[in-house]
This record gives C-alpha cells, structure tokens and sequence, in this order.
C-alpha cells in the first residue's frame, strides 16, 4: 500500500468504498428480516416508548376529607378539582379512614382540611391544608404535592384580591424556559432518539461482520483487493447514515403542529 | 434418578459456563449500583444564578435563605444576560431575579415579586427544582413576618392556607427507596427470561438437543430439568439484590420477607414460563438475545412502573402493560418494601402473577413436547 501519495490511489480507493457500502446497503434492505432490524422496530419501539416514558403527572386519584364545609374550603377544593393534573375519587368522613385509603392505594393524595380552618382564615391565622401522598411512587408524590402548593398559592392571591387584603410579601412567578409547560415527553423523546439510534447502530455493525463470519463470506471480503481501513469504512457507513436517519426521523414529530417549542427561551416575565 | 442426572448436567453446565453465573450475580448488583448511585430523581445542591441587580439588605438576605437551603446552590451574578449564559452552559438550573427596587415596592406595598426562570430542558428536574425555589422564598416571608415585619406592612401573609405536606412511606421522597424495589424486578426479568432462552436455544444450535433427545429422558423431567436450576439462579441473584438493597442502600423493608420470596418465586416462574414459551423456539441465540431484550426486557422496564408512572400514562400503554409480569411484580415490591402488607394490594397482583405464571408454563411445556416428539 502506497498511501494516499498520488490522487489517483485516493479516487480508487473512494471507488472502492462506495462499491462496498452499496453492496452492504443491498444486503441490509433486501432481507426482509434485517429490514425489519433496521427500520421497522425502531420507529416501534420509538412510538410505544415515547408514550410510554412519560414523567408528566396526570390524573392523580385523590381523596378528600373536609372536616370545615365551608364556603372557603370548599371553593379551595373547588380549585384543585377543575385541575386536569387530578381526579376526585372519594370524599371521606372521618380521619380514621386515611391509613386505609392510602395503604390499598385507593388514592394518591388525601387533602385534609380541618374543622377549624374557618376560624383561622377568619382569625387572620393561617389555616392548614394537609397533603397525605403515597411516596411507593417519590416522584409522583413529590410533584402532585407542588401541583396542590400552586394551585394553593394561585387561591391566596386571588382572595387577597378578592378581599381587598394586601397580597403575600413574596410572589413567585415562575416560568420554564426552553420548554413552557414543562412536558416530559420533549425531554424524554430528545433522549429517546439517541438512544435509539445507538441501539440500532450497534445492532447493526454486529449484524454486518456477524453474518458475513455466519456465512463465510468474510474471507472472500479479506482477499478482495480492499484495505483494511476500506472494509471498515464501508462497514461503518451503512450503520452510521441509517442510525443518524434513525434519530433525524424520530424528531420529527416532535417539530410539527403545535407542540413546536416556543421561539423564545426565555420567556418576558414583567 | 434420571432427572437427578439431568438436573447434575444442568447444574455443572451453569457452574462451568463462563456467561451464567456471572449473568445471574454481577448483573442484578450492576444493575442497582447503576441506578441505586447513578440514577437520582431528586436533585440535590442544585446551582441557580441569583441576578443580583439590587444590593439592599433584605436582598442579600433573600441570597443567604437560598444558601440556607440543602437543595439549592445560589450563585450570585451581576446582570440578566451572565446568567442567561450560565443556563445554556448548563451550569445553572434557574435564574431568580429581583425586580430593581424590590426592597422599596415590599416596604410601600407589602408584596413584591420574585422571577424564577427554570432550565425546561430537564422537564421532571424543573418542576422540582420550582419547588424548592417557592419554598425557600415561603420561608423567607415566614421568618419575616415571624420578625413582624411583614405584619406591620398590612397584615401580610395572615389569613392564608398553608399546606403542610406530608409522604408516607418515604418521609424525605427519596428516589432511591422507589428505583431500588423496581430494579429487582429488572434484574429478576433478566435471568429468568434471557438467560433461560439463551441456554434452550444454544442447547437446539448447537445440536447437544439431539443427544439429549437420545436419552432415556422423558419430556416432563427434561422441562423439570431446565426449570429447575434457572428457578435456583433467579433466587440467588433475588438475594443479591435483596440484600444488597437493604444494606448498602438502606432501603426499608416494612412487609414480610417471606411473602417478598414468595411472590417473586411467582413471578421468576412466570418469567421462565414465558422465556421456554417463546424465546426457546427462535432459530439462533442472537435472535433469542434480540427478541428477549426488545419484547420482554424493555418493556419490564418501559410498562412495569418502576421508573415511569403507569397511572399518568395514555390508555392504550396502561391496557398493554397488564399482560407483562413485571408490572405486577413492581406493584407488590414497592408495597412490601415501602408500605408494608397490605392484602387488598397483594393479593390481586400474586394471583395475576400466579395465573400468568400457570398459563406461561402450560404453553412451554406443550411446545416442549410439540418439539420433543
């Protein structure tokens, strides 16, 4: 081998290369089963998995035990009822009833309001909520119980409006940048694409020399007037343009209609 | 006595090969040290740019209740536009903000806002980081109006509901109490899926089917034979992970150890059962490996909720994640583990697990015998 010293040598060599890819392109996609390897279960696996990897919390069973009934209470879980993050599914009668509730898994969360939330509020004390949440599941509860502390916060202000009251010292107006309603599927699916794509791009080169070694067509590859670096070339193409149309692909969805992010990153605040 | 001799075989096969004991001892052990140390759901110490416009008392105050906080890491910047960089490097999570003037608007009005721009990137990290950022801050107006400073500016924060939150089971929602009892059942799907369709499928490549075909061996004890012995496997590296989740990860154990076996003694059936079922009929080892992984092990991981919330899922996943084993089996450990025994929960979830482990087993030993003869 004399290098790349003359341009000619160079060209061949490029020859050489596309020939081989070509013949590893044929080989892949004319096999219905490794057309499948390489096309069709990835964008299964994309499409089940995007759907299913989900940390978005959604639907979160809740019960209630409101020991106030008052105008107050009730409007407040009024509030966290029309929230589509939970769903009521119990009302109960009396705290005895909590350890059972969440200990068969009934409910996710127990909002607990006291009997004497009412003359606190009045009383200008502040009246306690309390947030029981199944933690088998940390994350779960972790965010429904942020949701609940919004969704309380949210009703102090507009009551402090409401009654002419002046607002809590400290507001926090929070906004996420770069992914405005906080979607995991964005995040999940970003990550999705690559990991994807490097499954089947390891799957493929093993795919390529496994069965050339199966059928014992690697030694004609060896005698073949190609280079070593040529034979690995042409090997690592065809994995590498399918794998990177892989994950090209899978974002694709991702950009269309009206889940495009949002153009500005950072969202104006006041 | 023949199967005695056939389940010797066996035996001395495991022993010997050099892929199935480690598959069965260092995996499950690899498996939770990947995620009990590399996998957190809880951010901890978590950097945030505090734009730092504004140097009144009550500002720097304001600085010194964020560094108070475990959570969150302030890191004081001078303008907007340096902590923006410090988000698209990555090397803040958020940006809280002062509005020029906060001190003189909280003194005239009793409020004043406070911005707080989270890295969206990281969806789930975001939402809890927002958290901590509002609580931090209902501190701060806690302590001041403790100090009657916000009281004399008009009452203040009086009147309001404060929630007081409370987890059972997982007081301080640490993730690693959740993933850990989810991984059992990961490393459990892998031995009793992968491995046992692996070994049926060498034995057919290989052509060691055909000696053993040979034998006096009759079908029941060959299905026993490969039964066994993976069953035994799977209870080992059960342990292993068992005991390595109690004590190098300090996850509780609040429900009954013998029922934890029990129950997984179901579902590794259950997962044998479907691994001889369908895997052992596959052409090569490296399709069974492929099948093994894409349709069972992934799925295990993907439908069990052991990382991702079924209940939050769309419908169609929540209807499809019902035929896999392992999400019963996520449902029983995180309830053994963490809450304790609870019949209304068990019971339902063994039975499902006991039915699918009856079915799976039906069918391999039909097809064994279908092939067999």
């Amino acid at each position: 081998m004399t290098g790349w010293s003359k341009p000619y040598a160079f060209l061949s060599s490029l020859r050489r290369i596309i020939a081989l890819v070509r013949k590893e392109f044929l080989a892949l996609l004319r096999d219905p089963k490794s057309r499948f390897v390489v096309i069709g279960m990835p964008l299964l696996q994309f499409f089940v998995f995007a759907y299913a990897a989900t940390f978005d919390v959604t639907h979160v069973r809740y019960a209630v035990l409101d020991e106030s009934r008052t105008t107050e209470s009730r409007e407040l879980l009024a509030r966290i009822e029309g929230s589509p993050s939970f769903r009521l599914v119990e009302r109960l009668e009396s705290a005895g009833q909590i350890p059972e509730l969440i200990d068969t898994q009934r409910a996710r969360l127990l909002l607990h309001v006291r009997s004497d939330s009412a003359e606190c509020l009045a009383a200008g004390e502040p009246a306690e909520l309390q947030v029981i949440a199944d933690g088998r599941n940390s994350n779960v509860s972790s965010v429904a119980t942020s949701y609940v502390s919004d969704i309380v916060a949210a009703y102090h202000v507009r009551r402090a409006a409401d009654l002419g009251l002046p607002p809590p010292p400290i507001e926090v107006i929070a906004r996420d940048s770069f992914n405005s309603t906080l979607r995991s599927r964005w995040t999940i699916v970003s990550g999705l694409a690559a990991t994807i794509a490097m499954v089947v791009v390891m799957l493929l080169s093993s795919l390529l020399v496994a069965r050339e070694r199966e059928f014992g067509t690697f030694d004609q590859l060896l005698v073949a007037p190609f280079h070593q670096a040529e034979i690995l070339t042409g090997k690592a193409v065809p994995g590498a343009s399918l794998g990177s149309s892989t994950a090209s692909c899978s974002r694709l969805p991702q950009c269309t209609g009206s889940t495009r992010p949002s153009a500005a990153p950072y969202p104006p605040c006041w | 006595m023949r199967l005695r001799g056939f389940l010797h075989k066996e035996m001395l096969q495991i022993l010997r090969d050099p892929s199935s004991m480690p598959l069965a001892v260092v995996m499950p052990v690899a498996l939770l040290f990947l995620f009990g140390y590399g996998v957190s759901l809880n951010p901890e110490r978590v950097p945030i740019a505090v734009v730092f416009d504004d140097s009144s008392p009550s500002a720097r105050d304001r600085l010194a209740r964020f560094e108070g906080s475990h959570f969150l890491v302030p890191v004081a910047v001078r303008s907007r536009g340096v902590a923006e960089e410090l988000v698209q490097r990555g090397q803040a999570a958020a940006i809280v903000q002062l509005q020029d003037d906060f001190e003189g608007r909280l003194l005239r009005t009793g409020s004043a806002p406070l911005q707080v721009l989270l890295d969206g990137v990281d969806s789930n990290r975001a939402q809890l980081i927002r958290g901590y950022v509002a609580a931090a801050a209902n501190q701060w107006s806690a302590v001041r109006s403790a100090c009657g400073e916000t009281s004399t500016l008009g009452g203040g924060s009086g009147g309001g509901v404060r929630v007081v939150p409370r987890t059972w089971y997982n007081p301080t929602g640490e993730s690693r109490n959740f993933l850990v009892p989810g991984l059992i059942t990961l490393s459990m799907t892998l031995i009793g899926i992968v491995l046992t369709a692996l070994v049926i499928v060498r034995e057919w490549e290989r052509g060691t089917m055909e000696a053993i075909l040979a034998t006096p061996l009759r079908t029941h004890e060959f299905f026993l034979g490969k039964i066994l012995p993976y069953f035994a496997l799977g209870m080992l590296g059960l342990a292993i992970a068992i005991v390595t989740g109690l004590f190098l990860f300090g996850v509780p154990l609040r429900g009954s150890l013998f029922l934890l076996i029990a129950c997984s003694a179901l579902f590794l059936l259950a997962c044998l059962g479907l691994g001889l079922a369908f895997l052992a009929a596959l052409p090569s080892q490296f399709v069974a490996a492929q099948a093994s992984v894409v349709a069972w092990f992934l799925p295990a991981f993907f439908f069990s909720g052991m990382l991702f919330d079924l209940e939050s899922a769309p419908l169609p996943i929540r209807a499809v994640s019902h035929i896999f084993p392992a999400r019963y089996f996520v449902e029983i450990s995180h309830t053994l583990f963490l809450a304790g025994n609870i019949p209304a929960v068990l019971a339902p979830a063994s039975l499902a697990l006991a039915a699918m482990a009856a079915f799976f087993l039906t069918i391999a030993r039909l097809n064994v015998s279908d092939r067999l003869e």
